[in-house]
């Protein structure tokens, strides 16, 4: 449910922030990073916390290092360097713990059906939105300079945002009706 | 990266990877909801064979305890009234060695249908003989019985479970079908052994019975031919029913 907040909180920010007032972004999303990646790890924290618990607290102090890092390439005027950065190792936490709940779910087989989980769709919304961006912020300094084709290369993070945010709204539905 | 065609494929790539993304999930979805259903009916499958071991077990215990305990005693009992009312010229005292005749000629004849002593020893064929013979002498039924062989090669429990099947249908027939007539037939066509009983009932049929919550009997004959690999197959007649069971040997 955080990440649910957060990512509530962040389009109404983008709206109000970026379109009304025209504030420069780039500080929300070194912010937003930091807070997608403790939303993302309190979910799988719940999920986790008594079988990897050893692997949690690893990942824990990898992503923290790696943000302390990002905060040295933080420039107000290209904030995509920083971002692509963060960007790695949330793609490799997300894919880690994913494969995991998968792994568990096929080895216990305790669900009768996927499909009325609301974790299964938290879960596939997150390994769907990272394994579509993760190439594009990777590569988003370079194609933001050649500024002609970022706007169509931008779909596709929109494409996965969009993947995202309708198994999070069915996750949260099956949440109400559970 | 300079040119434009390197960051479409980036594009396609990005794109392609999140639909393979979305497909991926999908499969898995599917891939597990097959697994859990092999896995739901290998487990029914596995209860379905225990219970009906244990059901063949407990039939055998409880046949064993009434013929070698409770027949031994009444039998006893029975030659000791005899000795005690050797001189008893009293009918209504008599009558009680009768009654006890009786009573241990019912106790055989539970044995009997609770598990056939013959079955285990004798084989199948010997058993269905033997059991028309009884059916004939307690109903007044025609039954005619046609046998290719006098000996089946097939393994007790198969025997066991095919003869619980007969018994069944036949008892079905007299009881619901009011058949007065019964024609049994063991043929054998190829590596096949059928089982064909016919009668002169009322005709039923007998997957839309299936599905009446009170036919037990007709869903016990289900899971038996289920257990023993067998197939069977209502023939359609314009009187009366044809049910044949069909067993790869």
């Amino acid at each position: 449910m955080p990440f649910v907040w957060l990512i509530f909180i962040a389009t109404l920010y983008e709206i109000i922030a970026t379109f009304l007032f025209k504030i420069n972004t780039a500080y929300w999303f070194q912010l937003y990073s930091l807070l997608e990646f403790l939303t993302i790890y309190y979910f799988f924290y719940k999920l986790f916390h008594f079988t990897y618990n050893k692997t949690l607290k690893l990942f824990l102090a990898l992503l923290i290092s790696v943000y302390v890092i990002s905060l040295f390439f933080l420039d107000a005027n290209n904030i995509l360097i920083s971002e692509a950065i963060n960007r790695i190792p949330i793609t490799i936490f997300s894919f880690t713990f994913s494969f995991i709940w998968f792994k568990e779910l096929f080895n216990k087989m305790e669900i009768e059906n996927p499909l009325n989980y609301p974790t299964f769709y938290f879960v596939s919304g997150l390994a769907i939105y990272y394994s579509g961006t993760s190439i594009l912020f990777l590569i988003s300094s370079i194609i933001f300079e050649s500024d002609s084709y970022f706007y169509n290369f931008w779909t596709v993070n929109v494409l996965a945002t969009l993947f995202l945010r309708i198994f999070l709204i069915i996750g949260v539905w099956k949440m109400e009706r559970e | 990266m300079e040119n434009g065609a390197g960051i479409k494929l980036f594009f396609w790539t990005g794109t392609a990877i999140i639909l393979l993304s979305v497909f991926g999930i999908i499969l898995m979805v599917l891939i597990y909801r097959n697994k859990l259903y092999l896995m739901k009916k290998k487990e029914s499958e596995t209860l379905l064979k225990v219970s009906l071991e244990t059901e063949k077990k407990e039939r055998k215990r409880i046949a064993s305890d009434l013929h070698d305990c409770v027949n031994g005693d009444i039998s006893a009992m029975k030659n000791y009234l005899g000795l005690l009312l050797r001189k008893e010229t009293d009918d209504f005292k008599k009558d009680i060695i009768l009654e006890l005749g009786k009573t241990l000629s019912n106790i055989e004849n539970i044995s009997y249908n609770l598990m056939p002593p013959t079955l285990h020893f004798l084989g199948l064929i010997s058993t269905l003989k033997g059991y028309f013979e009884r059916v004939r002498k307690w109903n007044s039924i025609i039954i005619d019985e046609d046998y290719y062989s006098e000996n089946i090669s097939v393994s007790s429990s198969v025997s066991y479970e095919l003869f619980r099947v007969i018994q069944e249908l036949t008892t079905n027939m007299i009881k619901h079908g009011k058949a007065t007539r019964i024609n049994f037939a063991v043929l054998k066509k190829k590596n096949t052994l059928i089982f064909e009983v016919s009668d002169n009932g009322t005709s039923f049929d007998f997957q839309k019975s299936l599905s009446d919550p009170y036919g037990m009997g007709l869903k016990n004959i289900i899971s038996r031919i289920k257990h023993i690999n067998a197939r069977l197959t209502q023939i359609k007649n314009e009187k009366g029913n044809t049910i044949e069971i069909h067993l790869k040997m």
